[in-house]
């Protein structure tokens, strides 16, 4: 069976090799593709309106005010919080620890630590301090989106504490004094002092971001056409006709056609590494191979197996490679390419079940995740992925069978 | 059966039905080893329906098919090997050349690796391909090339039985020639050829013995020769510069005890005594101005066997 699959392998190197329209498209389409992404969207991605933030909170002030009916002025932060939808619920934690630990797995997009005495420094007219944790690895284009929300909230804060402290002043100053008392007190105020610590290792660059998803989509697209187109093309032309009748068994013929498609995709990935690289200086990921090529070699497998679907329900070569560009055309806007899932909306619940935007996000962790400090771990999605793979190589199979017998 | 003959094919009782339209009626035939066996039969008749059903592409809905003894529908992966298939279209990857074709047609028969070469320019020297025609891609092929390239893959396993689909349809007749002499070559090796044809002409010359197929179910089998002298009968062919079914009508009439069919430049009657016949059809063809050119006598064709057989001609389908 090897000798046959390889057979089959090496007739569709030798034929992609003389055929030139196919060598425009393998190396036009995602050179394109990364240019234009890379240029276009790249550089003008912007911000998005934030719907939520998963913030967690570790409140390590102990303090109360002197005044009894001041009280926990961050406790009573914490409740605001809670009321507002764009935090509501705050997640608590006791320890810095705990809380960035669930940062690091993207559990939680921010974390915000109330250091001690915060009570005490704001009603004595000292500085009180917070840190903000964010990480701009799992989903750069939130951690603008955050910044903003968390700048907002806190010069909304900044802005009611020091209307507080000059309300208390003014108990103990003339009337006459109090306007000019409350100008020097505004111009003077910053009663909450915020740092905003990145737990990312370095600056983000979207085209980073951007490579791995394009693999991916790359992946996709070209398990996707190619195999559904190759084995339409075999079927209409009578070639699998003539594999039939020879003593190859079904499965040579279509693991050979599988392997076949990788060889095309392969093609597609050199190219979008290359121009990466050389043209967007993107070298410097965890290009980790040993994990990489697997995840690659198992979205285009899974991508095949559902070409073949489509190769089977086709009734010629033209529908099934027409229902291959259309599915990528759809799918690579929700399945974390160019996008990241959590802004697809009400797509979102949809998006992040696709076996392809696991694909996406496997790949993410490895090869981006660590640059920034993040994790790796793509066990449940590679199992998701797998698992698909198999379920749509069951289905394919079977509906190749039937269809062929139809078609010979 | 001849006593020390070996049937090496062997179709018994097989039908065959696309929803209702049964295409093979409860055909049985044998083909014996080392003979060429020609199933002879106008386009439609079922010629490659029931090819499939050989090779095993399709499932019959009765009866049985058995190579040496094996049923090619049970036990597929023991016939595959055996078997040689040249289909009636050219099945082959036009950017690739010939001798690529074929190895890649060696590699789905398993033959050994270093025996591909040997097989390959074997193949081609049968069907008299060069090795410089064998080096050029596909897509420069001519037509004849094309097929004779057909029934070299069809070769390359060195097959028991090698059935050739309608091996010449769409071929001038230099290069239909050229492959009948390939398909000679192939007889005086003694191997078992099934040929499918709608060239009487194809099947005559080919066949040791023919099957004459209409609407899916056989209506004469026996050798070439046989088939003929059963007519008992001579031909006078008509040709004419026009054809008109009132002269048809009229002649059928007239003639009666012949039998006359409309072909594409004329007519052909079947009768026991042309001489008297000859001055009735002058004049039935004068009074109908059918522009008559030619008039000859001659012996019968297996498409007069068929003409008999049928009441039509093998091009009427």
């Amino acid at each position: 069976m090897l000798r046959q699959v390889w057979a089959i392998v090496k007739k569709d190197a030798r034929r992609l090799w003389r055929n030139k329209s196919d060598w425009t498209f393998l190396i036009g389409f995602p050179l394109v593709l990364t240019l234009v992404v890379g240029y276009a969207i790249g550089s003008l991605y912007g911000e998005k309106d934030s719907i939520h933030i998963k913030i967690g909170i570790v409140n390590q002030d102990t303090s109360t005010s002197p005044m009894p009916e001041v009280g926990n002025v961050s406790e009573r932060m914490i409740a605001d919080m809670n009321t507002t939808e764009v935090f509501k619920p705050v997640h608590t934690f006791n320890n810095i620890s705990q809380a960035l630990e669930k940062l690091k797995f993207g559990e939680l997009e921010a974390v915000m630590v109330i250091h001690q005495n915060f009570t005490w420094n704001l009603v004595t007219l000292h500085q009180a301090n917070m840190t903000i944790y964010v990480d701009t690895s799992t989903d750069p284009t939130r951690y603008q989106i955050i910044s903003s929300v968390i700048n907002t909230f806190t010069v909304e804060l900044t802005r009611k504490i020091t209307q507080e402290r000059i309300n208390v002043a003014n108990q103990y100053v003339p009337a006459e004094n109090q306007t000019i008392l409350s100008e020097y007190m505004w111009a003077m105020s910053e009663p909450v002092g915020v740092t905003i610590v990145d737990t990312a290792v370095r600056k983000f660059r979207y085209v980073e971001w951007l490579l791995p998803g394009i693999l991916g989509l790359e992946a996709i697209f070209g398990g996707f056409a190619f195999s559904a187109g190759i084995i339409a093309y075999e079927r209409e032309r009578g070639h699998l006709k003539r594999m039939v009748v020879s003593p190859t068994s079904s499965w040579a013929i279509l693991v050979g056609e599988m392997f076949s498609s990788l060889i095309r995709v392969s093609i597609a990935f050199l190219v979008v590494i290359s121009v990466n690289v050389v043209v967007f200086n993107v070298y410097d990921l965890n290009w980790a191979p040993e994990l990489t090529i697997p995840i690659l070699i198992l979205t285009t497998l899974n991508a095949s197996a559902l070409g073949l679907i489509i190769s089977a329900i086709s009734k010629n070569q033209s529908m099934a490679n027409g229902l291959a560009n259309m599915m990528t055309i759809i799918l690579q806007f929700i399945i974390g390419s160019y996008i990241p899932v959590s802004q697809l909306g009400p797509l979102e619940p949809i998006a992040q079940y696709l076996p392809w935007t696991m694909a996406n996000e496997a790949l993410r962790r490895v090869m981006v995740n660590p640059i920034y400090g993040g994790s790796i771990i793509i066990g449940p999605l590679i199992t998701y992925l797998a698992a698909s793979t198999f379920a749509f190589l069951a289905i394919g199979a079977f509906l190749y069978k039937i269809t062929n017998k139809r078609y010979v | 059966m001849i006593e020390g003959d070996v049937v090496l094919l062997e179709v018994q009782d097989v039908s065959f039905s696309f929803g209702d339209n049964k295409v093979v009626d409860q055909v049985s035939f044998s083909v014996k080893e080392g003979n060429c066996f020609g199933l002879l039969g106008p386009n439609g008749a079922g010629k490659t329906t029931l090819t499939k059903i050989i090779v095993g592409l399709l499932q019959p809905k009765e009866g049985h098919v058995t190579i040496n003894g094996i049923d090619v529908h049970r036990e597929a992966g023991k016939i595959k090997p055996m078997i040689g298939v040249c289909f009636q279209e050219s099945i082959f990857y036009e950017d690739l050349t010939g001798k690529e074709n074929l190895e890649f047609v060696a590699s789905l028969y398993n033959i050994p690796r270093g025996k591909v070469a040997e097989a390959v320019s074997n193949s081609l020297n049968r069907v008299l391909l060069t090795e410089k025609d064998a080096n050029k891609r596909v897509e420069h092929y001519s037509g004849g090339m094309k097929r004779r390239l057909a029934v070299a893959a069809a070769l390359l396993n060195d097959p028991q039985l090698l059935i050739l689909d309608e091996p010449t349809t769409g071929l001038d007749p230099q290069a239909r020639r050229a492959l009948w002499d390939a398909i000679e070559a192939l007889k005086k090796e003694e191997r078992s050829i099934l040929l499918t044809t709608h060239y009487m002409e194809e099947a005559d010359i080919l066949s040791d013995r023919v099957a004459i197929i209409d609407k899916g179910k056989i209506v004469a089998s026996d050798t070439p020769k046989a088939l003929k002298d059963s007519l008992g009968e001579s031909v006078i062919e008509l040709t004419c510069s026009l054809t008109k079914s009132k002269f048809l009508e009229n002649a059928k009439q007239a003639l009666r005890g012949s039998v006359i069919v409309s072909l594409e430049n004329g007519y052909r009657v079947l009768t026991r005594e042309p001489d008297n016949l000859l001055p009735e059809i002058v004049a039935l063809g004068t009074k109908h101005e059918i522009g008559l050119v030619s008039m000859k006598v001659s012996t019968p064709t297996l498409e007069d066997v068929f003409i008999k057989l049928t009441g039509k001609g093998l091009r009427e389908g």
